[in-house]
């Protein structure tokens, strides 16, 4: 997980195309801004980061079976609960699973755990938007950086 | 056709917190209704997840952006209702 990048997904592990499911990993890192000031003397994960992990590797789910013609943006996150903290150095598995491709949007039920335990759970919603030229190029090498099967 | 009526009713006042007594068969989601996007994507996704269906909603929308007749009428609930109910009987075939 790197915050200055906003990049919450290290790596995929998995993309099973005939589940529409994907498994993450992603590591936090022992120090930052972020757990300097959340909260000072006593750093955990902010709820919002947990829930921009599970739109992340939505995302990246929906790009590994769609491809980079619509970019996925989210527009609802819904059922969401945070269940346990999360202190810095955690190493954190997030999987996500589309259940429901509408017309224009997805939506799809994410959990994050550390070591088998669920630490927290969302469903999150993407509008599809036609992808900017210029970004796809990006969006690829972003893809490939956390090794998502294109 | 009024359940169904009834059932849409529900979800867009709930959604869009629009009082009942305003959603009437005539009414048109957006121009009457002023229903933003993302309250009629949230509408769509509780159509879609009751009755198992996928509404063509970016094709309707490039319907109704045609100059095809009637097409502007569309999102009119008893129209749009008609066309659910089209969907429907057909997964239901």
């Amino acid at each position: 997980m790197d915050f200055l990048k906003f990049r919450m997904i290290d790596r995929v592990i998995t993309l099973n195309k005939t589940q529409r499911s994907i498994l993450c990993k992603t590591q936090l890192p022992e120090s930052s801004f972020i757990f300097d000031a959340h909260f000072p003397g006593f750093p955990i994960l902010p709820g919002v980061f947990m829930i921009e992990t599970i739109a992340q590797a939505a995302g990246l789910l929906f790009i590994g079976l769609e491809g980079f013609k619509k970019m996925p943006i989210l527009f609802g996150v819904e059922h969401t609960r945070f269940r346990h903290l999360v202190p810095p150095a955690t190493a954190l598995t997030v999987s996500v699973q589309l259940v429901h491709s509408g017309s224009g949007y997805i939506v799809c039920e994410g959990d994050i755990s550390n070591q088998g335990s669920r630490v927290a759970n969302a469903e999150v919603r993407l509008k599809l938007i036609d992808t900017p030229i210029e970004t796809e190029a990006l969006q690829r090498q972003a893809c490939i950086a956390v090794q998502l099967p294109l | 056709m009024t359940d169904l009526f009834n059932t849409v009713a529900d979800m867009i006042s709930k959604t869009s917190g629009i009082d009942k007594s305003k959603i009437t068969p005539d009414a048109n989601l957006l121009t009457d209704l002023k229903i933003d996007s993302l309250d009629f994507l949230d509408i769509t996704y509780e159509i879609d997840k009751k009755y198992g269906i996928s509404i063509p909603v970016e094709e309707w929308v490039e319907e109704a952006n045609s100059n095809s007749a009637g097409a502007s009428d569309i999102f009119t609930l008893h129209q749009f209702l008609q066309r659910i109910q089209q969907l429907i009987d057909k997964k239901q075939a």
